[in-house]
């Protein structure tokens, strides 16, 4: 139904008007002619102008929700589409390592080891920690061999915890590597690297597109980060092509 | 390289010229406004995000083509909502899914007088619940400020349809939102229009 049909245009013009013959008039939806001949009539019944501005108070409403705060873009969603630019950047721009920056990072905690590097797009540097004991596989980890976006974009939005699924023993695991507690991670998933079991993290860093991958094994705990491999991915380590 | 201090313009033209930094810094600036129209647009949170990714990647790539003559926030938000509005198109048989009432992760802006919120929360709410045909124009005019004419030729439809469209999601709005108070007023609103009376919170589907 449109507005100019539930108006008759040669009848007589009485209140009250339909609240949608009176939206209609609001809107100019109704026919010129017609709404000239409305417009008066309208104006001299309480009713029907306060109807009137009951649908002025409506639009200031609506134009207040474009320039009042709104919530942010959720943290899953955000990191989800950081992502998709970065593979986007990567798409565009050749990789690069940040080699220097993340020995040295890890030389000073002590932790020395070979450096992985992903040929593909955005992927940086990855630093594995050899463990002395243990070479039993387990199936239910996918096979990782490096870190690099690929993985990082695997595990992005999972919640695959496997032995950290408890809140709990997730949080302690995380500050035993000096992560913060509280976060939540923006993926996970359950892993197997170079034949150890073991649950890949993806972190945000602060940093746009930027993400901390963190891979522990099952036994990570406050004291005992159980770290696998790490590495920083994304976010300003490609240069101009 | 890409200062904090740079416009909108000087960040796509340093993008444009290969910096690999100025559209993240653009993207951060921009991202929480364009998500809430992407969100008042499509309502789904999945759909409003793959939609927000596709515009950001198409300006991403689009970007030496843009001309300084508009606004980048301009710009930017026409390839949103013509991001949204496509994939209004692609679904438009698909039923609606209903929605949360508040999505996850999605914590109370700060500084925020408790009553704004609550009047914010009370008006997206209800226009959320609106069918689409009546939403979209709506935010199109109502919200982000299109004309009437631009809205017209976005959706593809008759500017008399955009303004009767209007004109019944209003009349809902304002009912669902107390505006309304004249019962005989209420009693003219036709059948099938609204069936709002005492369930203003409800969702339609279409």
């Amino acid at each position: 139904m449109t507005g100019i049909d539930s108006v008759p245009a040669d009848g007589p013009m009485e209140p009250p008007w339909p609240v949608d013959v009176l939206a209609d008039l609001h809107a100019g939806a109704l026919d010129t002619a017609v709404a000239r001949q409305l417009w008066p009539l309208v104006r001299q019944d309480p009713d029907a102008r306060s109807t009137l501005a009951a649908l002025d108070t409506t639009r200031a409403e609506l134009a207040a929700l474009a320039t009042s705060p709104a919530p942010p873009m959720p943290a899953h969603l955000a990191t989800r589409l950081d992502a998709a630019l970065a593979a986007e950047a990567g798409a565009r721009m050749a990789p690069v390592l940040d080699l220097a920056r993340a020995r040295k990072k890890r030389n000073q905690r002590g932790w020395v080891a070979g450096v992985l590097v992903a040929a593909a797009a955005a992927a940086v540097a990855v630093v594995t920690i050899p463990r002395g004991t243990g070479t039993s596989t387990d199936a239910v980890g996918t096979p990782v061999t490096s870190l690099n976006s690929a993985t990082l974009t695997a595990a992005l939005g999972r919640s695959d915890y496997g032995p950290l699924a408890d809140p709990g023993r997730r949080a302690a695991c995380l500050a035993a590597n000096q992560q913060d507690p509280n976060q939540t991670p923006a993926g996970a998933m359950q892993v197997t690297l170079a034949g150890k079991p073991g649950v890949l993290l993806v972190l945000t860093t602060g940093k746009l597109a930027q993400y901390r991958v963190l891979v522990v094994g099952p036994d990570c705990a406050t004291g005992h980060p159980d770290r696998l491999a790490e590495a920083v991915i994304g976010g300003g380590t490609v240069p101009t092509r | 390289m890409t200062a904090a201090a740079s416009t909108d313009a000087e960040l796509i033209a340093a993008h444009a010229a290969g910096d690999p930094r100025a559209f993240a810094e653009l993207v951060r600036r921009h991202r929480d406004r364009m998500w809430a129209v992407a969100l008042r647009t499509l309502r789904d949170p999945e759909e409003a995000a793959d939609a927000l990714q596709e515009a950001f990647i198409s300006a991403f790539r689009a970007a030496s083509s843009f001309r300084a003559e508009s606004q980048v926030t301009t710009w930017l938000h026409r390839i949103v909502v013509n991001a949204c509005l496509d994939r209004i198109r692609r679904r438009q048989a698909r039923p609606t899914v209903p929605l949360p009432e508040t999505g996850p992760g999605e914590p109370a802006a700060a500084g925020d007088a408790m009553a704004d919120r609550e009047t914010r929360l009370v008006v997206a709410d209800a226009l959320a619940a609106l069918p689409e045909e009546q939403r979209v124009p709506i935010v199109l005019v109502d919200v982000e400020g299109y004309s009437v004419a631009d809205t017209a030729r976005l959706l593809g439809i008759a500017e008399g349809t955009v303004k009767s469209r209007c004109a019944r999601g209003r009349a809902k709005l304002a009912k669902v939102l107390g505006h309304l108070r004249n019962p005989s007023a209420d009693a003219n609103v036709p059948d099938g229009a609204v069936d709002t009376s005492h369930a203003t919170r409800s969702r339609e589907g279409r």
